[in-house]
């Protein structure tokens, strides 16, 4: 009886535990994220993959903006982890930074080919509005790809476009999307991309077509950063601080960019506007069009527009707003004191004015534009010196939006990692940089300083605006001459 | 779905033939060869995990299954004894001096207590005895330089943090080296890295290795990866730490108290301005309490130990306290069914300073000169400095805290003679939270913020709740046929480990809050991550006239983070091992006084590392934007992802020479077959990284294990040991992958590619060309961060079996680091002089970028880790205490370094949680402290 009883126990136990295996199953796992269904064919899904491309453009910018920034004699690297490579002119296919760069270019593109092919079709709630900004930014990822490269893969392990084809896809893509809702930024990015491919007819009629719509409102699209949710390190997918901000003003106890000195005035540009918000950088802005117009103007011999056109500009960038910020903690430079240009009676070049004092309280920086050129000083120039007054207030009213390193020319090269990996498309002599040759002669001192802290003065030891006038004939720079 | 039916059919049916038989206890005591008892011998009932250990006047009591169970009574120095027990209920073991230690029993890798000699792989173990000479209140400082065939290197001084453990080089670009950990087999926690949402203040890693409860450990075993892991499968090719407790012991209670106090004081040896020690360095007083008792009858016995530790730290801003108890219980459930268990509880506490890569960071930034050359500062310079980084000190506020349960139950039942059926179940509970309250007034004394600023407090939380499961059943028969002897284990493994972490931030905190709260905004990020690992094997280990031994395994192998194309995997151990002096026509050539033993053995195993969890599945990712939902790619995906599979070859010799030596040499060759790679994809497909089962890599190399009985004789008994190992690792392939980067910084990194070894440092160095002239040769070989050679060694001499003094250490040689802190020196001018040639510098090569290459440095060392001495008092007070030692130790005593800075503290290179860790930075952190500790134990 009792074996028949302990018989009867154990195929119970048994029936329970199996019973039990079905309930807890030991191999149930559940990855918490998204699966791909539960994006496609959601609704309002277009809505959220805008976002995304938003937040997307703000990776991208701190993947291009810092290099470019770094590269130009807008900004020397002094101290930090920041590419110092970049800094002394030396563009390797093997910097992760160069590879960082077109991966976030064409992360963007991917993003919104995804979006147009996948999310917009499949979400019943999807808008023109959405559709233009899709198209958008694909036109974006073009004109990104254009500005900072000669040539680079424009699909996913894909054919090689050289920068004109980019620049055309960009201006077909922002075409398309106006055409789907009329916006400013798409002009103005029709207008950059016609600037760049040299067409001074295109970049005009592009150019009026963006002031004409902006009709006075002084039209600024920006790139948004979202400090508080950002995750990772600098080089994340997940990176959305300001970083570019980071570098000129967050990290107090570091120097990490100093300035020009000739652009001290206009440093730093971004800095914290709360313990949750980062600055905005202007991505596109109702100012370009006029640079672009004037610069066009003047390469059809019309000096006279050209400096109406540039006297509009300086009347609208008068309009912009500014930012007081007390910047005493970093100072100039908090960590050698003394050895850059650091208070008001400094000259640069023999001109006063362009140097803050930065230890007696705040100061006011411009956040959007800001130049140090009056109407007044643009009055009878005419030829290469008013070409050199468009230069000069290009790299003041573009400070730390990535546009200097393309007047002067600079352009990196696909990298290692894509040769390697899409080896059907790239070939080694696109890994070869082709730089402007009057650049790398001097490679090693493009931002460099003489600075005479007894006497006052500061001199710029090659004055790059200058130089990209002197090579105007040049593919590198000056696009229309 | 259905291989997990079937690994769970297994286990039933192995359990549902439980049933009850007889079993009879046995008393005994153990005994030296001049009758002075043996305290810590263990005693095991063959074939089983039965076992005990004799207490300090050499007695023991064991419950036995019958009058023909045998006793394996084994003890560090003597050799192995087995006495049947019979109808005696009292034995008495006298035992006899050994050079050789093949008899020792082992569990590691087996299931159940075997001898050495009939296994074909290295186990060490670190006994009692050994262990009870370390202070060390972590387990990975504790097996520091014992272990010979593995090194163990701290990442920092300051609590809590990560190690690198490694023994047979790194065989995974995807993990990092850590072995997999067991505390009376049940698995722990073993993350030896910051967690995932772990906060980030510097360099300063935290670990779970830190913190597993470390009451009662009777002895440690570790076989280091390969062709032993059969039983482990999953994650255990890094090899296996297990760590055994103490059982309590039949007889009157025992009770024992110990105290340790003493000081914590800053290592110096690696300053590049002493100035640095007095500005930031205070010694600290460390204290350690424990009480414990033990006893029981022989159906039923407890054992309780508890402790309280606390330190000042080294510095005014370090603190930390620790509270551990452990209980063990093992009964007799009835006449076949034996039960045992332990529960341990350990809560840890500690403050931590900025460290490393922060401008925050104090240390960092003294060393790193921020504040110049601290030699040519004024005397009040100095003192306002002292001031300057007191008054940040006082500010920080970094704290963790963490709470621990271990729970372990073993049953094990006897079916007969023959077969013995074990069961473990058990768990581990992690939860830690980190928090750091980055006051206004924090950052405004570090310079970050303007004077008085009020909206930049900011309050981080990081929790992490860790839990894993996990079961082992498994049948062992043994079975004698002629000169044959099997011994047959059949069984199944499953964990599970579940992962659940939140990292909190909240800005514009206005200072005097500790709570989130309190802000004007918060955020909140959470991570999760489980993983379910289950497989079967059969093991055959048969055994031919006591000397020759063959060793087979087959283990399938299935896990949850698995590519959906993939099932089980199957793993394979051949192995065998033949005892040569064991036979009659050795005997007859060369006599005992000149080789004692000579066992050759050799063996092929696979052992895996699984998968990161959810790597193989496609996904995208909702992240928060400004307050919106905004999606985007995350993880490509992979269904064909499976572990990689590591495959060694070994052979080996263990020698006992002139009654006085032994000797253990073995050569190991590993290829990770389908290595866990995750190589970036082409820049134009814009998607993340995917990992990705392409790669190969080899590591080949041998371990030498020298022992020595120098002097032994009644009064004198010195005993050395020494161990020399040498790894030579590459990546034989990345399989098209381009070069990817594993840690590290962009100027000079730690990257995977072929040809190299895996983590090797790259970056930018200069070169002359046939000129004459200097020229910068990028992304160059610059060094290895695992250095090929090193070991351990150590001294141990006892007097009269009443004095003994000890000295354990280890080195290393061969391998490179890199001198981030003389990096940030040189953004200051103040770099190491001579640090380039100065024709260098005068050519225009300034940039760091370019000079990377000259701030790596050969990172040799011969390192003292502990020295100490004790006196053994023996019965006082008419045996009223049994038992009173007094002892005094430092650790971290003496160091001999080839770098300028320290080559342990180099853990900046690990990049994600149980990542990679090659090490290799030296950057901003101190070493850990010397440590001067009196000890006092009274066992009543």
């Amino acid at each position: 009886m009792k074996k028949i009883i302990s018989k009867i126990s154990i195929l119970a136990a048994s029936a329970l535990v199996f019973a039990g295996c079905e309930a807890i199953d030991p191999t149930n796992v559940v990855n918490p994220n998204l699966s791909e269904d539960a994006l496609v064919g959601q609704p309002n899904s277009a809505e959220a993959w805008y976002w995304g491309m938003e937040r997307q453009l703000a990776v991208t910018a701190n993947n291009n903006l810092i290099i470019s920034e770094i590269v130009s004699d807008n900004y020397v690297n002094t101290q930090t982890f920041f590419n110092q490579f970049l800094d002394g002119l030396n563009v390797d296919y093997q910097d992760d930074d160069v590879d960082d760069s077109q991966f976030h270019i064409a992360r963007l593109r991917e993003m919104s080919i995804f979006g147009l092919e996948e999310i917009l079709p499949n979400d019943a709630n999807a808008t023109d509005v959405q559709r233009s900004e899709f198209l958008f930014f694909r036109a974006l990822s073009h004109l990104l790809a254009g500005m900072y490269y000669q040539e680079l893969p424009g699909s996913a392990g894909g054919a090689v476009l050289s920068r004109e084809v980019h620049l055309d896809a960009a201006i077909q893509y922002f075409t398309e999307s106006n055409d789907a809702n009329a916006n400013v930024g798409a002009l103005i990015g029709i207008a950059r991309a016609q600037y760049l491919k040299g067409d001074a007819v295109a970049a005009i009629s592009a150019a009026d077509a963006a002031i004409t719509a902006d009709a006075g409102a002084g039209f600024v699209r920006y790139i948004t950063f979202d400090p508080q949710n950002s995750r990772g390190n600098s080089n994340s997918n997940n990176y959305t601080v300001n970083s570019l901000q980071d570098a000129l003003y967050d990290r107090g106890s570091f120097d990490d960019l100093q300035p020009l000195p000739s652009l001290d005035f206009l440093d730093p540009k971004f800095v914290v506007v709360s313990g949750n918000e980062d600055s905005k950088i202007p991505l596109l802005k109702i100012e370009e069009a006029h640079l672009i117009k004037a610069e066009a103007q003047q390469s059809q011999g019309s000096d006279g527009d050209a400096i109406n056109t540039l006297t509009d500009l300086i009347g609208l960038v008068a309009t912009r707003p500014t930012i007081t910020v007390d910047d005493g903690a970093e100072d100039r430079t908090e960590r050698e004191p003394g050895s850059r240009p650091d208070s008001t009676d400094i000259t640069v070049d023999g001109i006063a004015g362009l140097v803050l004092y930065r230890g007696g309280g705040a100061v006011t920086i411009p956040s959007v534009s800001g130049t140090s050129y009056t109407a007044a000083d643009l009055a009878g120039l005419s030829g290469d010196a008013l070409l050199d007054a468009i230069y000069r207030i290009r790299q003041q009213v573009f400070i730390g939006e990535g546009m200097r390193s393309v007047d002067m020319g600079i352009t990196y090269v696909i990298s290692q990692n894509e040769q390697l990996l899409n080896t059907a498309n790239v070939s080694a002599d696109m890994t070869v940089p082709d730089l402007p040759p009057f650049l790398v002669s001097i490679k090693d001192n493009i931002d460099g300083i003489s600075y005479d802290e007894v006497a006052r003065t500061c001199t710029i030891d090659n004055d790059i605006t200058a130089i990209i006038v002197s090579q105007k004939a040049t593919d590198y720079v000056c696009p229309f001459h | 779905m259905r291989t997990t039916k079937a690994v769970l059919t297994l286990l039933l049916a192995l359990c549902v033939q439980l049933g009850f038989a007889q079993s009879r206890a046995v008393k005994g005591t153990v005994k030296g060869p001049g009758g002075e008892p043996i305290p810590g011998a263990s005693v095991i009932e063959k074939g089983t995990k039965n076992g005990t250990a004799s207490n300090a006047a050499g007695a023991f009591s064991i419950s036995v299954s019958g009058s023909d169970a045998v006793l394996v009574i084994s003890s560090l120095g003597f050799e192995t004894q087995e006495r049947r027990v019979g109808s005696d209920a009292t034995v008495d073991v006298y035992m006899k001096e050994s050079q050789e230690t093949l008899d020792e029993v082992v569990v590691t890798g087996q299931g159940v207590g075997v001898s050495r000699k009939r296994i074909s792989t290295t186990v060490s173990s670190i006994d009692s005895k050994e262990l009870k000479n370390s202070p060390a209140m972590q387990l990975d400082q504790l097996i520091q330089s014992k272990l010979p065939n593995a090194q163990i290197k701290l990442s920092s001084g300051q609590p809590g943090t990560a190690s690198i453990i490694r023994s047979r080089g790194p065989v995974s670009a995807n993990t990092n080296t850590t072995p997999v950990i067991m505390v009376d087999g049940i698995r722990v926690d073993n993350l030896n890295s910051n967690a995932a949402l772990g906060l980030n203040t510097g360099g300063a890693q935290s670990s779970a290795v830190a913190d597993i409860p470390m009451e009662d450990i009777d002895r440690i075993e570790y076989i280091p990866g390969g062709a032993a892991t059969t039983l482990y499968g999953a994650d255990a090719a890094n090899g296996v730490l297990q760590i055994f407790t103490k059982r309590g012991k039949a007889g009157k209670a025992s009770v024992f108290f110990e105290s340790q106090v003493g000081q914590m004081v800053g290592t110096a040896d690696f300053l590049r301005w002493d100035k640095t020690a007095d500005i930031i360095f205070q010694p600290g007083m460390v204290q350690n309490y424990r009480l414990g008792f033990s006893g029981g009858t022989d159906e039923f016995n407890y054992s309780f130990s508890g402790s309280l530790y606390q330190d000042d730290g080294f510095n005014s801003v370090n603190e930390q306290v620790r509270r551990n108890f452990r209980t063990t219980v093992a009964a007799r459930v009835s006449n076949r069914l034996r039960y045992s268990a332990s529960l341990a509880y350990s809560n840890s506490e500690f403050t931590r300073d900025y460290n490393a890569n922060t401008s925050f960071a104090r240390f960092g930034n003294l060393e790193g000169g921020s504040y110049g050359n601290l030699d040519s500062l004024s005397e009040k310079e100095i003192t306002d400095l002292t001031e300057q980084l007191q008054e940040e000190g006082d500010l920080t506020n970094i704290t963790e805290r963490v709470n621990r349960f271990n729970v372990a139950n073993n049953f094990t039942y006897d079916v007969n003679d023959k077969v013995i059926i074990s069961f473990d179940i058990g768990l581990d509970s992690r939860n830690s939270k980190q928090q750091e309250l980055g006051t206004n007034a924090v950052q405004i004394s570090k310079g970050a913020w303007a004077e008085g600023t009020t909206d930049q407090g900011y309050i981080s939380v990081s929790s992490r709740n860790f839990l894993v499961l996990s079961s082992n059943l498994n049948a062992n028969y043994e079975e004698n046929w002629g000169d044959f002897n099997f011994l047959t284990t059949v069984g199944g493994q499953v964990f599970r480990s579940n992962d659940y972490q939140t990292a909190i931030s909240a800005t514009g905190v206005p200072d005097g809050s500790e709570s989130i709260n309190n802000s004007a905004d918060q955020s909140v990020q959470d991570f999760y991550n489980t993983v379910t690992s289950y497989g079967i094997y059969v093991a055959e280990n048969v055994g031919w006239k006591d000397k020759i031994f063959l060793d087979l395994g087959l283990r399938f192998d299935g896990n949850t983070a698995f590519g959906e194309e993939i099932g089980l995997i199957p793993l394979l151990k051949l192995g065998a091992s033949y005892v040569i002096s064991d036979e009659k026509f050795f005997r007859d050539n060369i006599s005992k006084d000149y080789i004692t033993l000579m066992k050759f053995r050799g063996n092929y195993g696979e052992a895996t590392l699984f998968p990161t969890p959810f790597a193989n599945d496609l996904t995208f990712a909702a992240n928060p934007y400004n307050g919106l939902q905004s999606f985007a790619f995350a993880n490509p995906g992979n269904p064909n992802l499976q572990s990689e599979i590591a495959k060694t070859t070994e052979f080996g010799v263990d020698l006992g020479l002139f009654k006085r030596l032994t000797l253990s040499f073995t050569y190991y060759n590993t290829i990770t077959e389908g290595a866990l790679f995750t190589p970036p994809q082409a820049p134009s497909s814009g998607q993340a990284a995917q990992e990705t089962n392409v790669g190969e890599i080899s590591n080949t190399g041998y371990e030498i294990a020298l022992g020595a009985s120098i002097i032994s004789n009644e009064k004198h008994r010195l005993n050395g040991r020494v161990s020399y190992n040498y790894n030579k690792n590459e990546v034989v392939s990345t399989g098209g992958a381009p070069e990817f980067a594993v840690g590290g910084f962009t100027f000079l990194g730690s990257f995977v590619n072929a040809g190299q070894p895996l983590g090797y440092l790259r970056g930018a160095q200069v070169v002359q060309d046939a000129n004459g002239n200097y020229e910068v040769n990028r992304n160059a070989y610059l060094g290895t961060t695992f250095s090929p050679t090193f070991g351990t060694f150590g001294l141990d001499y006892t007097w009269n079996n009443k004095l003994s003094l000890f000295l354990n250490g280890d080195y290393q040689f061969g391998g490179q680091g890199v001198n981030v802190d003389d990096v940030l020196r040189y953004f200051g001018g103040v770099n190491d002089e001579d640090r380039f040639p100065q024709a260098v510098i005068d050519g225009g090569i300034t940039s760091f970028f370019d000079l990377a290459g000259y701030w790596v440095e050969d990172a040799n060392y011969v390192k003292v880790r502990t020295i100490g001495a004790e006196y053994n008092f023996g019965n006082l007070l008419d045996s009223r205490i049994k038992n009173l030692r007094i002892g005094f130790t430092v650790q971290n005593a003496f160091n001999w370094v080839s770098s300028s800075f320290d080559p342990d503290v180099t853990g900046s290179g690990i990049s994600s949680q149980g990542g990679f860790a090659g090490g290799g930075f030296g950057f901003g952190t101190e070493s850990a402290p010397r440590i001067y500790l009196g000890s006092l134990r009274v066992n009543l």
